[in-house]
């Protein structure tokens, strides 16, 4: 697979996962600037999410009294593993220099190691609201997963690849269009709910008892907060890639193959405006509602797969 | 094979002489201790050096016995061993003061349950196996029993005395019928069941988590990292045809219990109090995918798909080695816990992470990586097991796409529920702060228990970085299993090698990120130092440790969401008036096997036994009835059957 990969395709992809460092603070911003527009109001700044960042970096940082310690160092190792997992991703449609067979697993469960270190972290300051963060946090992962497998399944017989950037970038000859749209709307959710964004969970209030992943990083202040920050819309932008790779053709298919990365990342940048659309115009769900959400998510999954293998039965 | 015999030599004079030392409790300490080391590393040595092909395979006569050390057996020993090594380690520390003039009687035992355990991989005669298998499970029954003062430790031993002679009850028909070629599949089933009855196959593992948190937790260690392997070494080990149909039979059989186990094993587990019983009830779950490993080797080879075949067998293998090392390391952690806080519930302890800060540091490692999460060994067998399903999905044949997706679809649930349990231990066990006093007063175990669980965390760094060098054992092993002859050695190994090399490489690319990153902390950290401050609690004025989340509450969701399968019974109390000062909860889930099945089981018999029990009158004409009706039964049964005969 290594010799298939030109310098081209190398450097296409390089450029893209370096956008993906650089760039994915932008979301935050794009997403609060159309939440803006549509509550009349100007917003702050698209940047202003580096600003943020930039200054919280600066500061010292506090710890809690009750922690041992994890507390500041789970922010760092939630972004290594998100980054580690990047390697493994399509960027600018072109198939990662570093994929093997069986490599999707390896990208889901180093999600789910930053996931268990997160609430490990909020766990440690023995606060009653991180650790119903936590509690929830996880009790909604174990769903999200199925759905995410059962995504992975329907790539997996769609393409007959099993390393994650070779499906992605597949040529999708054969696609199957409904079940096709059925696997992205269950992917939409699993993104929703992993990174944290209405209706699922609210990044924005700080109402601690309607909260997960807020409530869970309550403790958490200077470079750490910082890292939280950057690692919630690295994993956004990582999982927007994910869906919209799915969605469209691999680099092959394009006239350049700089216009790959140039659409893929104008892709996410409207993901993040339907994310803000969809935060403007509706309300977070009840808790009890996000599992039924879930096992929508993974019904629309099962649809797809299902579609798929009585397709190859006839 | 001579390194094995100065193993089984050292294993059982070190158990013989350590009684002898009367009330000396260090002597016997000493004698057992060094005698079990030495014979563990020598026979890693020997097994080792059989895998790796410096020693030929070999087959030796003493006596009456005849001892053959194939890789098959070298593989099944590899677990006794590495979790024996930190066992023994740990036994000595766990034990002292809590077993006065008897650690003598706790290391015949030991050693002898090491032993037989060796002994079980080696024999090749039926009759040899089950004196084996009998003596592994009576000397083990004697160490779950040890702590026999406590009346839960009796009724624990009880059941597992009831579970070994109840497997016993199903092999020796097994074996006999088996050898003699009659009953085929009838004798597999047999099989299956006593087997699995020793591996905790879903309904027959409801003495696990009886057993586990009463025996000491070396002995836990070495049970629940090696002993219930040995269940699928004997399954392995039988006769069976590798013909379509058997090895069919044998694939669906062992994936449907394999995946029952392991989603009721995770699940149970979440909802457990007691450390131990949670530990115990992963080793259900971890066994569970084993079965799930070993039942899609079976499938993939029966419908020719060597590929999917290979590639199965070797992640379960490879889990069992990876299990073997983490759970051992688990339960030693589990025991320090208990010397720490004379507590094994978990709601009763909390902040001992600042208090035992290494044996933390060992539980958090072993049971990331056991929830089967990279950058650690932990992950690899699931892995390897996970492909192998993915590419059943792909496989053109409708039965094994059946089989693959199920698989897929459990194991990832598996894996959620893992992070939930492992998740809950952790925190409620080591983060937050004390919830009583004891887990206040808690402090550091000595260096003789920190050894083992470093000794632990050693052997999965080597599994994580040897695994690709497993590989062509795995594969001869799986083709030999199943009868394939085919060369995997150009095709599949060197694919599983390059896959779990590179994932190898990319918890090496974690680490130096990780490593970079918290560098650059540190550095920070040594401009403006970091402000030590009491945790956010929404402004009130005295925040104690009751306020923070229990175990119990942690995992309130997922029990809730999952009460179907679970029934937890949850008793409230509280006072009914305002302001109620005294409020209580407690959640209690009981077994599922043991609440549908076993308890109206054993209750209808014994109902049925009273009813008999009546034909005990004392009347001494009765019983001359009696036998008179049976000797005229057996009379007519003798001339009906014989004569037709002739």
């Amino acid at each position: 697979m290594m010799d298939s990969i030109d310098m081209n395709q190398l450097l296409l992809w390089f450029a893209g996962f370096g956008a993906a460092v650089l760039l994915s603070p932008l979301l935050g911003g794009i997403i609060n600037k159309v939440k803006a527009f549509f509550a009349g109001r100007k917003g702050p700044r698209v940047l202003q999410l580096y600003y943020d960042i930039a200054k919280l970096l600066k500061k010292g940082s506090i710890r809690s009294t009750t922690s041992a310690g994890l507390v500041g160092v789970f922010p760092l190792l939630n972004v290594t593993a998100l980054l580690t997992a990047a390697l493994l991703l399509p960027f600018s449609f072109a198939v990662s220099p570093f994929s093997f067979e069986g490599d999707l697993l390896l990208f889901l469960y180093l999600l789910g190691f930053g996931r268990v270190i997160t609430t490990l972290g909020a766990l440690d300051t023995g606060s009653s609201f991180e650790g119903m963060g936590a509690s929830r946090e996880l009790q909604f992962s174990v769903l999200a997963e199925l759905a995410f497998l059962g995504i992975a399944a329907f790539l997996v017989i769609e393409t007959k690849e099993y390393a994650l950037s070779a499906m992605l970038t597949g040529t999708h000859a054969g696609l199957h269009i409904l079940a096709g749209i059925c696997a992205a709307f269950a992917l939409f959710i699993v993104l929703l709910v992993e990174s944290c964004r209405v209706p699922f969970d609210d990044p924005e209030t700080h109402l601690e008892l309607t909260m997960i992943h807020e409530a869970m990083v309550l403790d958490n202040g200077g470079p750490g907060l910082a890292f939280i920050h950057y690692g919630a819309y690295l994993k956004l932008w990582m999982l927007s890639i994910f869906l919209v790779s799915m969605l469209l053709p691999g680099c092959s298919f394009y006239a350049s193959p700089w216009l790959g990365l140039i659409l893929q990342i104008g892709a996410i940048f409207c993901v993040a405006v339907l994310i803000g659309i969809l935060e403007s115009t509706t309300a977070r769900y009840r808790f009890l509602k996000v599992p039924q959400m879930l096992l929508a998510a993974f019904a629309f999954s099962a649809i797809a797969l299902l579609l798929l293998i009585f397709q190859g039965v006839k | 094979m001579n390194l094995i015999l100065i193993t089984s030599t050292l294993l059982l004079l070190g158990g013989l002489a350590a009684p002898f030392c009367g009330k000396r409790d260090s002597l016997a300490a000493t004698i057992g201790m060094t005698s079990g080391l030495f014979a563990c590393a020598i026979g890693l040595a020997g097994a080792l050096a059989l895998l790796f092909g410096v020693l030929p395979p070999a087959t030796v006569r003493a006596g009456c016995l005849s001892l053959t050390l194939d890789s098959l057996s070298a593989l099944f020993q590899l677990p006794v061993f590495v979790a024996g090594i930190p066992a023994i380690l740990h036994a000595k520390g766990y034990l002292a003061g809590h077993a006065e003039g008897r650690t003598g009687w706790f290391w015949l035992f030991f050693l002898w349950t090491l032993g037989a355990m060796v002994w079980v991989t080696l024999a090749r005669t039926p009759v040899e196996f089950l004196v084996a298998w009998e003596m592994m499970g009576m000397m083990s029954f004697a160490l779950v029993a040890f702590e026999y003062h406590e009346k839960s430790t009796l009724h624990a031993a009880w059941i597992y005395l009831l579970a070994c002679h109840a497997g016993a009850a199903f092999l020796i028909p097994a074996f006999i019928f088996g050898g003699c070629g009659i009953w085929g599949m009838g004798a597999l089933i047999a099989g299956l069941i006593g087997f699995g009855l020793k591996i905790g196959f879903p309904l027959l593992h409801v003495w696990l988590p009886e057993a586990h948190p009463a025996a000491p937790a070396p002995v836990s260690a070495v049970m629940s990292g090696a002993m219930i392997n040995l269940g699928f070494y004997g399954i392995l080990q039988m006769p069976y045809a590798t013909d379509e149909t058997t090895l069919q039979t044998l694939g669906w059989i062992l994936l449907v219990l394999g995946l029952t186990g392991a989603f009721g094993g995770i699940l149970f587990a979440v909802a457990q109090r007691n450390l131990k019983r949670l530990l115990a009830y992963s080793s259900v779950e971890n066994m569970g995918i084993l079965g799930i490993g070993f039942g899609l080797g079976f499938l993939g080879a029966a419908y020719g798909k060597h590929v999917i075949s290979v590639t199965a067998f070797a992640g379960a293998f490879l889990h069992m080695l990876n299990h073997a090392a983490l759970k051992s390391s688990l339960f030693l952690g589990a025991g320090s816990v208990l010397r720490s806080t004379s507590t094994l519930n978990m709601d009763r302890m909390g902040g001992l992470a600042k208090r035992m800060p290494k044996t933390f540091l060992s539980f958090l490692f072993s049971a990331i990586s056991l929830s089967g999460l990279p950058p650690f060994n932990g992950f690899l067998g699931e892995l390897l097991i996970y492909i192998a399903a993915f590419l059943a999905l792909n496989a053109g044949i409708t039965a094994l796409t059946g089989a693959g997706l199920p698989v897929l679809l459990i194991l990832a649930m598996v894996g959620g529920l893992a992070a939930v349990a492992y998740v809950k231990a952790l925190s409620a066990v080591f983060l937050g702060e004390p919830r009583t006093q004891a887990a206040a007063d808690a402090e550091e175990r000595p260096f003789s228990m920190l050894l083992p669980l470093l000794i632990g965390a050693v052997f999965s760094f080597i599994l994580l970085f040897s695994a690709p060098v497993l590989m062509p054992f795995f594969a001869d092993l799986a083709g030999a299993l199943t009868g394939q002859a085919v060369d995997f050695s150009e095709s599949v190994v060197p694919a599983l090698a390059s896959i779990l090399a590179r994932v190898a490489l990319f918890s090496l690319f974690f680490s130096a990120t990780a490593g970079i990153l918290l560098r650059l902390r540190q550095r920070n950290l040594a401009k403006n130092a970091e402000k030590i401050k009491p945790t956010w609690d929404c402004g009130y004025a005295e925040p104690t440790a009751r306020m923070e989340y229990t175990g119990t509450a942690f995992v309130q969701p997922v029990v809730d969401f999952f009460a179907n399968f679970l029934h937890p019974v949850k008793k409230v109390r509280m006072d009914r008036k305002l302001f109620p000062a005294h409020a209580e909860i407690s959640v209690e889930t009981e077994d599922a096997a043991d609440r549908t099945v076993w308890k109206p089981f054993f209750h209808f018999f014994g109902r049925a036994a009273d009813k008999i029990h009546r034909l005990q009158s004392g009347y001494l004409h009765l019983y001359v009835l009696v036998m008179v009706l049976a000797l005229l039964a057996m009379l007519i049964w003798g001339f009906y059957f014989e004569g037709g005969a002739e």
